[in-house]
């Protein structure tokens, strides 16, 4: 040990020394002491504030209660004052030795700090196109997912909601369109560490300080191979130097779905059902009599009045509680926290509750040497009883389904002896009761999370520093699903099947790690005032690691004794494993020349486990550059009206690796097995083919920028325009089944191109006491496959992909109306092969053909929003403020597949009263039943999905600092907040802003909520 | 200076990367490069070539899905009905499909999957010298029965398809189609090729092939193309053999018992429930109460069967229209129930007899306790039977024209025996004419092996499937029973299987049937 001592000793004095020749650093006389305090214009003291000697690299910082004192030259010295959140501001001590300087708060944006790659910079140096949000803007939003927080905020960055499931959330993330036909998630680094987009989901909202997303190539870059379809940094709160700051905050909202499909009730189903099946010839369900005991509810376990959708969507309670402790001195830095959420579903028994804690703290050993460490646990748990959210299964597993297509109005919730009702009075079919199936089956997940990150930086001889740091994730899920052995009941007590049915339980068990270890070396200075330049180089590497296995038993002897060993039986288990590597190593150089040009250049090389070896480590290299105009000579007489002025280009490669685990290596694939003489003989077998040629996909992007900004924030201009092109998509092409029927090998095949306009507009303005701003965001995108290798028919169901067209555009029949008359029938082309009659949907023979055929489909929709905006209002009145927050989408289509016929258990909306009948020949809906034509996928059920949301209304009121002085409080902030109160769309009946296969609009329906929540700060 | 040495160390112990860390293996499966080394790979690959009998698309056929299968090719007959639109193969029954349709591209995938796995074998096996080279040419043998078992489906569904002997690269993949000439010397000539020596064992561990195997479904095959005298000489192999007979009653045959029957030449084994491994059979399941709801019976079929005295139920006055379970022929009672049946003990409801009123017992597991059982069963699908190798003799001996009425009587009695039905001379009398006889033969064909996957071939090669899948079927079936679908038949070009659209469109050597083009 001592041998490694001596020989770093040694380097280091070597090194030392010819940078103190190099340098003048050491050669000040340093004699006069200067004190001063630092506070801002409301006499509030600021630690934490830079003073520096200008034309030195001495300085110091403000301590707890703003004061400083510094060794200078002389008492002619100036300096320079700096504090994050205000100007900048210089001093000339012309011979004082004792100052108090006031701070104004920074009104203009450029001199913030955006965080990006490895790196924070000013927002005037930025040479990329980077969106950013600081949490405290959206201040009081009571959502427990930081993905949602993001939706219309960002130009270019489209943020879809399609479940308001608790605990399972998420959004869809895309930035600037859709750019493969693989996984188009982008990358997610949260404090460096990289993570999965799920990760924004449970990370606690009041912990994140700022959100940056890197949408163009230069600015993402230097993540490589992940960073094809953009790359969104999370940077959590740190302690600051300053007195401890006890934040709480506390929010209670509840929630209601977003929109309510208007159903028929028990009458008009009865009255419905009865016409239909008077229409087709048959005897109708439902006698007067019935119909007379629904109407006066005279015999409620046989003929009901079940609002379905009602009895399934309730009201729910959100609770979310936070508690942060914060502060430091120079030497060490804290912050520590703890979130509780707990959410019940609008969906009756689905819930999820979430704890978790973080410590962030910051270690200032010496000078030279600094270390940190982020610790977070998290524990949530998500009970849905069988998947009661999916939304593909038309059996029990979709609630949405079940309520849809396997109810009727007429069957109780209940029977009025407590038992869950199957049956009514009729003699129609036995229902799925939703609520049985809430109430009986089981689902339950825990997951437990540890992720943190331990970091060190040592500084050493001038602008020279090294940090390395290792992330860590480590996270178990468990999930339990239970399925009981049940008795069900006739409306007169009588069991249906007298023996119950058996019951069986699943337990999985999943572990996921994820280790990152990243090592780097940058050297900054500023070379004569005029040369800023920053090498950034580095090396990292990561390795992820899943596990699992699960059980399975049936025939347990009650339903309340659910473990696995409770049964006689054996039980069935499984288990799996995977894991990937990747290593990188990266590289940057910034270079200001006097804060007029600025250049980026990056450079970045990865090789993962995912590739063959002769494919690893290609290099993705990327280009930017600014022009500070307004910082010329030239422009000086207009900075008082036009204070910033910059213009930036950027260009670079990226790449997308999103194939899974080994699928380069041909394997014989397990459990391939056969019985010789009735025993278990293991057999494997080769399943799926192997490419061993495939690469990673390439994207290139250019961007220019120009950013504009007039003093005082009278109004700030940022826009954008990019083109983005993504080649070699990692895609299954289809293989002969001759081969063996084996799954497609990813073969490097296709391109798509993204092209689009972003633009930021604000303003903002003070009359008095009266404060406002407005902040306007928009992107256009197109989409547009450019090659698909040949592929020709690439038809996927009722999407398509094809040359000049955006990728999964919906395929369908183009319909013209309904069939009125005889004669219009006769005069009309074959409609797929059927003889239509009058209240059928009549399609379009596109191909002129005579005959309607599935060669007659069109692209009749566009999945992915062409344009995307967001809008926020602002004012703030003497204490009082409010926050309107509007966003939408358009350009954007959705099939509503709500099928023309009727049956004993399918629930029908109200629309269908208008249907065609022979009592209303003017029905604007096809008519019931017959031929299968008028369910097909066209445009009479391809709606526009355009919305215009109120997506966050919050009024609050900051009590008065002279008040909370009196009970030692800095801040205390009520507000009033409503989440999604108001839409415009245009279909009534189910949320517009629903997944692009979600056809029969089955997801957990979005919420809307009212909240009440205060904040406070001691 | 301890310090920055503290944290040096932590940097070296973190970054220390190894040279091998961008190379992780798959934990979950063997690679290729490290198998065919051992007795044991040899082991497993030969179980993941027969794996593949259990397929839902080949001859399993899972009763609650989509996938069809062998069992299911009676439902494009006379003797079955597809109840729902979804699974693969109605739209084939109803006579309006297309190279798009479901099974055309199944079945297709199926049978190449079976060739795939078993050229994979052939090329490697001999890799392996810990195996002795007797016990790989048996194994060899085995595998090359599985593969022209699948050319033999494939040369009668599709007529032309591509002839692959050796595994392929992505790039050798584009094959043209070879003739169905050319796929049925093939299928003849290895049948031929493995059971002239004695690599194959006659008697074999339960679930392997036999020598008794290959020469059944090559008889099988040579009746199948009119190849009448070759197709006699190898049934006299399999008579010769002494390994068969027909001693299990037909009422026990179709159950887990019945499986070690002599009468079963080759079947695919299935055990269950709740084996993980993917062994069960759900080709036969059914719901609590209710027999086989997918697959059910035709009237058609269930009139064809005799009551008890030999007769025709048109013909015989045992005949009871009220009770139709009554007085009939043993197998009437053990390939169908209708109302008045009893099944897993219980009466059958009306309801669950919609809409042909005929369900099937053939193959149900009724031992099974509960739904679960039913879908996940240990019954084995019977490929080949000493029964239908007796009835293709009859058959061949026939239309060869070298027969003697007693010779063809007395193959025909053995199963009608078995049957305990009576003997045919008793009932029609002898000095039958040509056509007598083939009548008689068809007619035991179509009542023994029903709903054992050789219906639809049968009325394929006899020329009668537009007569007997529609016009049969739109007369009688169609009038008996409630809403069941129309059926059509397209004389250009329902006589074969369109080649998969997916094919032609992945493999542009590839070019469709004249017919459907």
């Amino acid at each position: 040990m001592i041998h490694i001592k001596q020989k770093i000793n040694a380097i280091f004095s070597f090194l030392m020394w010819n940078f103190l020749l190099a340098t003048p650093f050491y050669s000040y006389a340093q004699s006069i002491t200067v004190t001063g305090t630092v506070q801002d214009e409301g006499g509030v003291f600021l630690p934490g504030a830079t003073i520096k000697e200008k034309e030195t690299t001495n300085g110091t910082i403000t301590d707890i209660d703003g004061q400083f004192s510094l060794l200078i030259k002389s008492t002619q010295s100036t300096l320079l004052i700096s504090s994050v959140g205000f100007e900048d501001q210089t001093v000339e001590l012309n011979g004082k030795d004792k100052i108090s300087i006031t701070l104004k708060p920074a009104l203009n944006q450029l001199s913030e700090l955006i965080v990006v790659a490895y790196n924070t910079t000013k927002k005037a140096n930025l040479t990329g196109a980077v969106s950013s949000v600081k949490m405290s803007e959206i201040d009081g939003l009571p959502i427990s997912n930081a993905a949602t927080a993001l939706q219309g905020r960002m130009a270019g960055v489209t943020v879809s909601s399609f479940t308001g499931q608790p605990g399972k959330n998420d959004p869809v993330i895309r930035i600037r369109g859709i750019g493969t036909f693989g996984n188009n998630a982008p990358l997610v680094i949260i404090d460096g560490v990289p993570n999965e987009v799920g990760a924004l989901g449970d990370i606690s909202v009041d912990d994140i300080d700022n959100i940056s997303v890197l949408k163009d190539a230069a600015s993402a870059a230097i993540y490589g191979v992940r960073a094809g379809n953009g790359v969104i940094l999370v940077t959590t709160k740190r302690g600051a130097v300053g007195k401890p700051k006890i934040q709480y905050r506390a929010t209670y909202s509840t929630q209601k779905p977003i929109i309510k499909p208007r159903y028929m009730d028990g009458v008009q189903y009865a009255t419905a059902y009865n016409d239909f099946l008077v229409e087709t010839g048959a005897a109708p369900a439902y006698t007067a009599e019935m119909i007379q005991k629904i109407k006066d509810q005279s015999d409620p376990d046989r003929f009901a009045n079940v609002d379905w959708f009602d009895a399934v969507y309730k009201p729910a309670p959100l609770n979310m509680q936070f508690l942060s402790a914060s502060g430091g001195n120079e030497a060490t830095k804290y912050l520590v926290s703890v979130e509780y959420t707990g959410q019940k579903g609008i969906m009756d028994n689905t819930n999820s509750d979430r704890l978790q804690f973080r410590t962030n703290l910051d270690s200032k050993v010496s000078n030279h040497l600094s270390f940190g460490v982020n610790l977070r646990g998290l524990k949530q748990g998500i009970n849905e009883p069988i998947a009661a959210a999916n939304q593909n299964d038309d059996g029990d597993n979709g609630i949405n389904r079940v309520i849809s297509g396997f109810t009727r109005p007429t069957v109780p919730v209940r029977y009025s002896f407590g038992e869950f009702a199957l049956f009514d009075g009729t003699t129609l079919p036995q229902i799925k009761n939703p609520l049985k199936l809430l109430y009986e089956q089981k689902n339950n997940t825990n997951i437990y999370r540890l992720d943190g990150k331990v970091f060190g930086q040592v500084k050493f001889l001038d602008g020279f520093s090294f940090t390395s740091s290792l992330g860590y994730v480590y996270s178990s899920t468990l999930n339990k699903t239970f399925s009981p052995s049940v008795i069900n009941y006739n409306p007169d007590g009588t069991p249906v099947n007298p023996v119950a049915g058996i019951s069986s339980a699943r337990n999985s068990s999943s572990t996921f790690t994820r280790y990152v270890v990243e090592n780097l070396l940058r050297y900054e200075k500023v070379f004569n005032e005029k040369h800023d330049l920053k090498v950034l180089v580095g090396q990292t590497a990561q390795r992820d690691a899943t596990e699992g296995f699960n059980a399975f038993i049936r025939n347990l002897p009650s339903n309340d004794v659910v473990v696995l060993g409770a049964s006689a039986e054996l039980p069935a288990v499984g288990g799996s494993a995977s894991a990937l590597t990747l290593q990188s190593f990266l590289g940057r150089i910034n270079y200001t020349f006097n804060d007029r040009y600025l250049l980026e250049l990056n450079a970045r090389t990865d090789g993962t486990s995912r590739l063959p070896a002769k494919q690893q480590y290609p290099i993705f290299p990327s280009a930017s550059a600014g022009w500070i105009i307004s910082n010329e000579p030239f422009f000086k007489n207009l900075t008082k009206a036009v204070e910033f002025v910059k213009l930036r280009a950027s260009y670079g490669q990226l790449g997308n690796q999103e194939i899974g685990n080994y699928s380069f290596t041909q394997n014989y694939s397990l459990s391939q097995n056969y019985l010789f003489n009735d025993v278990l003989s293991q057999g494997v077998a080769i399943n799926s083919l192997a490419n061993d040629k495939i690469q990673w996909e390439k994207t290139t992007q250019a961007n220019i920028g120009l950013d504009i900004e007039l003093p005082n924030r009278l109004l700030r201009i940022e826009a954008d325009v990019f083109d983005k092109n993504t080649s070699n998509i990692l895609v299954q092409l289809p293989i002969p089944n001759t081969l063996g029927g084996l799954g497609a090998p990813n073969q490097n095949a296709g391109s798509v191109q993204n092209r689009g306009v972003e633009l930021l507009v604000s303003h903002m303005n003070r009359i008095g006491k009266f404060e406002y701003d407005i902040s306007l965001n928009g992107a256009m995108i197109e989409n547009k496959i450019t090659s698909t290798a040949g592929r020709v028919n690439w038809i996927n169901g009722n999407t398509i992909n094809e040359v000049g067209n955006p990728i999964n555009a919906f395929l369908g029949y183009q319909a013209l109306g309904l069939f009125r008359t005889q004669e219009e029938i006769a005069a009309s082309p074959k409609q797929l092969g059927v003889v239509p009659r009058i209240g059928d949907i009549k399609y379009q023979d596109t191909n002129g053909n005579g005959d309607v055929t599935t060669d007659d489909r069109v692209i009749i929709g566009n999945p992915f929003p062409k344009f995307t905006y967001g809008a926020n209002l602002g004012m703030r009145y003497s204490g009082f403020d409010v926050t309107a927050f509007l966003q939408g989408v358009s350009g954007i289509q959705r099939y509503y597949d709500d099928p023309a016929a009727m049956g004993g258990r399918t629930q029908k909306l109200l629309i269908w009263n208008d249907r065609w009948t022979t009592a209303n020949p003017n029905g604007n809906l096809p008519r019931w039943g017959g031929a299968t034509n008028n369910n097909l996928y066209s445009t009479f059920r391809m709606q526009d999905a355009s919305y215009l949301r109120l997506k966050n209304l919050e009024i609050g009121y900051s009590v008065p600092k002279s008040v909370l002085k009196r009970i030692r409080m800095s801040n205390l902030r009520v507000y009033f907040n409503g989440l999604n109160l108001w839409t415009m769309a245009e279909n009534k009946d189910y949320d517009v802003e629903k997944s692009d296969n979600d056809s029969r609009s089955l997801d957990y329906m979005n919420t809307k909520s009212i909240s009440f929540g205060l904040s406070t700060t001691f | 200076m301890k310090k920055i040495t503290l944290f040096l160390i932590i940097i070296l112990a973190v970054s220390g990367c190894s040279k091998d860390f961008l190379n992780e293996t798959n934990p979950n499966s063997l690679a290729s490069d490290n198998f065919w080394k051992t007795s044991g790979d040899v082991d497993k690959a030969l179980a993941g070539v027969y794996a593949q009998l259990q397929s839902n698309d080949f001859y399993n056929g899972n009763s609650s899905g989509q996938n069809a299968g062998v069992y299911r090719l009676d439902f494009i007959s006379d003797n079955g009905y597809c109840n729902y639109d979804f699974i693969n193969g109605a739209s084939v029954a109803r006579g309006d499909y297309s190279p798009t349709d479901g099974l055309v591209n199944a079945f297709w995938t199926a049978c190449y999957k079976m060739i795939q796995r078993s050229n994979d074998f052939l090329e490697n096996v001999d890799r392996v010298k810990a195996v002795t080279e007797a016990n790989r040419n048996t194994m060899k043998s085995e595998i090359r029965f599985l593969r022209a078992l699948a050319y033999h489906h494939l040369a009668m569904c599709y007529r032309d398809a591509p002839l692959i002997k050796a595994t392929q690269t992505l790039e050798e993949a584009k094959v043209p189609k070879n003739t169905y000439k050319e796929l049925s010397d093939f299928v003849i000539s290895e049948l031929n090729a493995i059971t002239a020596g004695s690599e194959l064992p006659v008697t074999v561990a339960k679930g392997r092939v036999s020598r008794g195997a290959a020469l059944a479904l090559l008889a099988r095959f040579y009746l199948y193309n009119k190849n009448f005298t070759e197709a006699a000489a190898t049934t006299k192999k399999v008579l010769d053999l002494n390994q068969y007979n027909l001693s299990t009653p037909y009422t026990t045959l179709f159950t887990i018992a019945g499986e070690a029957s002599k009468d079963v030449i080759f079947a695919v084994q299935y055990a269950g429930p709740g084996l993980a491994a993917g062994v069960g059979a759900s080709f036969n399941g059914y719901f609590p109460a209710a027999p086989q709801v997918h697959t059910v019976a035709l009237p058609n079929l269930a009139d064809a069967y005799y009551c008890t005295d030999g007769l025709p139920i048109t013909r015989s006055p045992l005949y009871n229209a009220t009770n139709k379970t009554l007085n009939r022929d043993p197998r009437f009672n053990a390939t169908v129930v209708t109302t008045q049946s009893m099944f897993k003990g219980a009466a059958i409801l009306a309801t669950n007899l919609a809409p042909t009123r005929y369900r099937l017992r053939k193959w149900a597991d009724e031992s099974a306790a509960n739904s679960t059982n039913a879908f996940d069963n240990a019954q084995d699908y019977y490929v080949l039977r000493y029964a239908e190798v007796l009835l293709t003799r009859a058959e061949a001996l026939l239309e060869s024209g070298s027969y003697t009425e007693k010779e063809v009587v007395d193959l025909v009695n053995l199963v009608r025996v078995r049957a305990t039905m009576p003997k045919v001379e008793a009932v029609e009398g002898s000095n039958l004419t040509k056509q007598q006889l083939i009548d008689i033969v068809r007619q035991e064909r179509r009542v023994e092996t029903a709903f054992e996957g050789l219906r639809y071939y049968d009325l394929k090669r006899w020329g009668i499937l537009k007569e007997r899948t529609v016009d049969t079927y739109m007369s009688v079936d169609k009038v008996q029973a409630t809403a069941i679908q129309n059926r059509t038949f397209n004389a250009a070009r329902h006589n074969v299987w369109p080649i998969p659209q997916r094919e032609i469109d992945a493999n542009s050597a590839l070019v469709q049937h004249p017919e459907w083009q």
